[in-house]
């Protein structure tokens, strides 16, 4: 039996190797192309929940706490939140309304970086999910593995 | 006197909403949808087919000056985060906050269990 399960493990782990980097490349994917196709900061941040799930069934709690820095989550999450209202605040600063985009001028539609400030919003946005829902998440595993 | 100045306050509240709910029934609609010619069953099968020209209101902001004010190609997301900007904040907060309560929750939770462990 112990042997079923350590042969188990090691196929989760060795498939981890594939499906990890996908995964992570796709989430990047989805919020970075929020202003081209279907998705943005929140749909592509919640992603991450499968990415920590998947570290926990292959390498267990103390790997996947190891790896993820639950301090750091917490505290970009409040660095995103403020870059947010300071993008946001940016139409003030020169005349305009709040969450007026000032600098869509930036490249050609259609490309990866234009439409200036939705694409940076989106950005903080994708940043404060990862870091919310993650954290959140690492908070989970800690109590079940306690309770195991 | 406590109990009454919240009932008087409660009732203003009640009547101030009761006002403006009829003054806003009584307001013309702000889209008939009288001007949409094209059924939706053919929309649906040909959607380049769609004339936005008589798009009126607010919709005819986001509809036909979406590329020229955004450069932004989905139209989702330039409402999301350019037209109502607000609402995404709103929601960014909602979600700091549900993170900060779920945050204590499970740490005093943690913090307990470590206190009976080191009765024990």
């Amino acid at each position: 039996m112990k042997n079923e399960n350590i042969r188990i493990r090691h196929v989760v782990a060795s498939s981890l190797d594939i499906v990890f980097p996908l995964t992570m490349v796709y989430m990047c994917y989805i919020i970075l192309h929020g202003h081209l196709s279907p998705g943005g900061g929140f749909q592509g941040g919640v992603l991450i929940v499968g990415v920590i799930l998947m570290l926990y069934f292959a390498n267990g709690y103390e790997a996947t706490a190891d790896s993820v820095s639950f301090h750091l989550l917490h505290k970009a999450e409040g660095v995103a939140s403020v870059a947010y209202v300071a993008l946001a605040m940016m139409g003030i600063a020169v005349g305009a309304q709040f969450c007026e985009n000032i600098l869509y001028t930036h490249g050609n539609i259609g490309d990866l970086y234009s439409s200036g400030t939705i694409f940076w919003m989106n950005l903080t946005v994708g940043i404060k999910v990862i870091t919310g829902i993650g954290s959140i998440t690492l908070l989970m595993l800690g109590i079940v593995q306690e309770r195991n | 006197m406590k109990k009454f100045l919240t009932y008087i306050s409660l009732a203003v509240i009640l009547f101030a909403g009761f006002a403006a709910a009829v003054r806003m029934a009584a307001m013309p609609r702000t889209y008939e949808g009288q001007n949409a010619t094209v059924p939706v069953a053919e929309l649906q099968q040909n959607p380049d087919a769609y004339d936005d020209s008589v798009a009126d209101g607010a919709a005819a902001a986001i509809v036909q000056q979406n590329l020229a004010r955004t450069h932004a190609v989905n139209d989702v997301t330039s409402v999301v985060f350019d037209f109502r900007g607000y609402d995404t904040m709103g929601e960014a907060f909602i979600l700091i906050t549900a993170v900060a309560g779920a945050t204590v929750i499970l740490f005093t939770k943690k913090a307990r269990k470590e206190e009976t462990k080191d009765e024990e």
